[in-house]
């Protein structure tokens, strides 16, 4: 009976073990690095799309690259200083609508500056973390008139282990999805 | 009276005979009962560090299992599930070695390939104009066998093992250079085919160069 | 910045070290952006003085790990300065105990003791009402997740109000011996049902919450605000809030810090779940 009883602890405390391994310092980093690496993707494909100078087919192209970063059913949550509800969109209506935007020269600018939350373990064995950067927005419509904002942008990111074979080879890869955002307007 | 006496001193005797006999007895089964449950620690403990070798997903470098398949080894089980568990590693390390020696056996980078995809890459990355990038896109992907040709990158090594972004294809990876106007990657390795033509191309994040 | 430079101006070249690669175009002026505290996350690592000006995590075996002064320095910026309730002196009783101390104290993500009370808005009966959820941390096999386990909803309060004027209402105390037949004169007045609960009765908001959303009585809009409680630490409790606003103090900060012993803790747990009044 006592075992049985070791044996089931053992194979207990293995489960557990084998979802929970502890990842090195570097091996942690590096996954921090290519999460960020994801965020500055997501940046840069932001960038393209608000700008008005893109061509349409280049915009639409990239919004899909943009939407590839995302786990099915990502949102995004949007508040600013004088509202406290937040307005909820889905990652797709959320392109299509800084693509649309009616000004007649947008600027999209980051801050140079990133934090990466540590990445904590989820009950369905992925990874998650949040990286928060900042962005400043500036349209000018037809009319002259300027509109400007600071957000901060608060991306949930998963990070999942996985195998793949490729050409004989066993691969062993970070795959790196973003999920939810938290858009804030900042007073700066 | 006496004979209740000498009775009486029988019983004690006997008395003290069965707790001494029964004492040894508990003794020696208290020793084998200890033994069992060292033994059943073994087994769940040579288990327990088999298993994770096994199911290790990438985790776990081939050095690292080598290690770990001693520890297990040197806890001297001789419990037929264990025997098949270091059996089914000794396989899978035998795998794994295999599977290095034919990276190492790999073509070598050719300075030549590595200096004009390299040119390739940072050309995309800064051309002026998104029709421009889309030209050398073009151009750039008659060295592959195809457009889909698998693109790995590694983002960090240690010993001999190395952790990979994503694997994606080399049409996908020249226009995410062209979007991202940075080429962050160099060239690790690459594999041709018959034709000469790149069939699997390994790069490296330059930070970690 | 100047002021986290004067703080910090032991530390300062740090700041001026490069951070990280570029992202295409950038916006200068981030000193404030530098000093804000971005995100819980971030709280804790300075509260345990885990990290360094840029936000880079320290590893273990780094010197300026859990360093004395720096976590002085970090927990000194982690005040709300516009809580003039958190008396200078609160604060250094505060410090003495925490960092100082012969046996540090430090915060733990895990550590429990610590819950997040959501303000959110819900739609209940056509109208728009704020509910109170309370969130911790639970182990699971693998990882860990939010629960939520209490919550308050104000328009419920009326329905377990008890008129303590009237002595009159009652189950007597012979009742069993009818087989409590009188109870079907007590339920013949709903609005008084509650007068009959045991004198510690608490109503379980979160059950009649549950239940209330299943039937399509409740639905969810939006949160409000966020903000958590930490009882974690010996003899302490704070409140951390966000605070959106110019300058370097912004972020989460310390809005509330009270000295507490275990007894008042558990009052001020109560009060925290509108309990008990």
């Amino acid at each position: 009976m006592r075992k049985l009883f070791l044996t089931i602890i053992a194979i207990c405390s293995l489960a557990v073990v084998s979802g929970q391994d502890e990842l090195s310092p570097e091996r942690k980093e590096a996954v921090d690095s290519l999460a960020l690496e994801k965020v500055r993707d997501l940046s840069r494909y932001i960038s393209i799309i608000g700008n008005k100078d893109t061509p349409f087919s280049e915009a639409n192209r990239v919004i899909d690259r943009a939407e590839e970063l995302f786990a099915a059913g990502s949102e995004i949550g949007v508040s600013s200083i004088n509202r406290s509800d937040i307005n909820y969109y889905e990652v797709t209506e959320y392109f299509k609508r800084l693509m649309a935007l009616n000004y007649d020269r947008v600027t999209i600018k980051w801050f140079n500056i990133q934090y990466i939350s540590d990445l904590e373990l989820q009950p369905d064995g992925r990874y998650v973390g949040v990286i928060t950067v900042y962005q400043r927005f500036e349209g000018i419509s037809a009319d002259g008139l300027r509109y400007m904002d600071t957000t901060k942008k608060d991306i949930t990111v998963y990070v999942e282990r996985k195998q793949t074979q490729i050409g004989g080879r066993l691969i062993g890869f970070w795959d790196v999805m973003l999920g939810d955002i938290r858009v804030t307007e900042t007073s700066t | 009276m006496n004979n209740i006496k000498i009775c009486r001193n029988w019983l004690i005797l006997c008395v003290v005979c069965l707790v001494g006999f029964s004492g040894c007895k508990s003794q020696q089964k208290l020793a084998e009962e200890q033994a069992a449950e060292i033994r059943a620690e073994n087994i769940a403990k040579s288990k327990e560090i088999l298993l994770s070798i096994l199911n290790d997903n990438g985790q776990m470098s081939t050095a690292e299992k080598e290690k770990k398949l001693r520890q297990a080894k040197a806890l001297n089980s001789d419990d037929p599930e264990v025997q098949q568990l270091i059996a089914q590693v000794e396989e899978l390390l035998q795998r794994e070695r295999e599977a290095a020696q034919a990276t190492n056996d790999a073509v070598k980078v050719d300075p030549e390939v590595e200096r004009s995809l390299g040119d390739l890459f940072d050309e995309i990355a800064s051309a002026s104009s998104a029709s421009s990038a889309n030209g050398l896109i073009e151009e750039g992907l008659s060295m592959f066998s195809s457009p889909q040709t698998t693109v790995l990158i590694i983002i960090s090594q240690s010993g001999d093992m190395n952790d990979y972004d994503q694997p994606t294809t080399i049409e996908r990876y020249l226009n995410y250079l062209k979007d991202r106007k940075a080429s962050p990657n160099e060239i690790y390795q690459v594999k041709k085919d018959d034709s000469g033509k790149i069939s699997e191309l390994e790069l490296i994040k330059k930070s970690i160069r | 910045m100047r002021h986290l430079f004067f703080l910090f101006s032991t530390l300062s070249t740090l700041l001026v070290a490069p951070v990280t690669a570029q992202v295409g175009e950038f916006v200068g002026d981030e000193d404030n952006l530098y000093a804000a505290t971005k995100q819980v996350n971030q709280f804790l690592r300075r509260f345990n003085g885990e990290e360094d000006l840029t936000g880079r995590r320290y590893r273990v075996s780094d010197s300026s790990y859990r360093e004395p002064e720096l976590r002085r320095k970090y927990i000194n910026i982690l005040f709300d300065n516009k809580q003039k309730d958190i008396s200078t002196e609160l604060k250094e009783v505060f410090m003495s105990e925490i960092v100082d101390a012969s046996k540090p104290e430090f915060l733990n993500f895990h550590g429990g003791s610590w819950f997040a009370q959501v303000s959110t808005k819900f739609n209940y009966k056509g109208q728009d009402e704020t509910l109170q959820l309370f969130l911790r941390l639970q182990k699971e096999p693998i990882g860990s997740k939010w629960v939520i386990f209490k919550a308050y909803f104000d328009p419920f309060k009326s329905f377990f109000e008890i008129d303590t004027v009237d002595k009159g209402k009652f189950i007597h105390p012979m009742s069993h011996e009818l087989d409590f037949m009188n109870l079907r004169k007590i339920f013949k007045d709903p609005e008084v049902v509650a007068v009959y609960a045991n004198r510690d009765f608490q109503p379980d908001y979160l059950s009649l919450i549950l239940y209330e959303i299943k039937k399509g009585n409740l639905t969810f809009s939006s949160v409000e605000r966020v903000k958590f409680h930490f009882f974690q630490l010996d003899d302490w409790y704070f409140e951390l809030t966000e605070f959106n606003r110019s300058g370097p103090n912004t972020g989460w900060l310390i809005s509330n810090l009270l000295k507490t012993d275990s007894q008042q803790k558990q009052i001020l747990r109560e009060f925290i779940y509108y309990e008990g009044h």
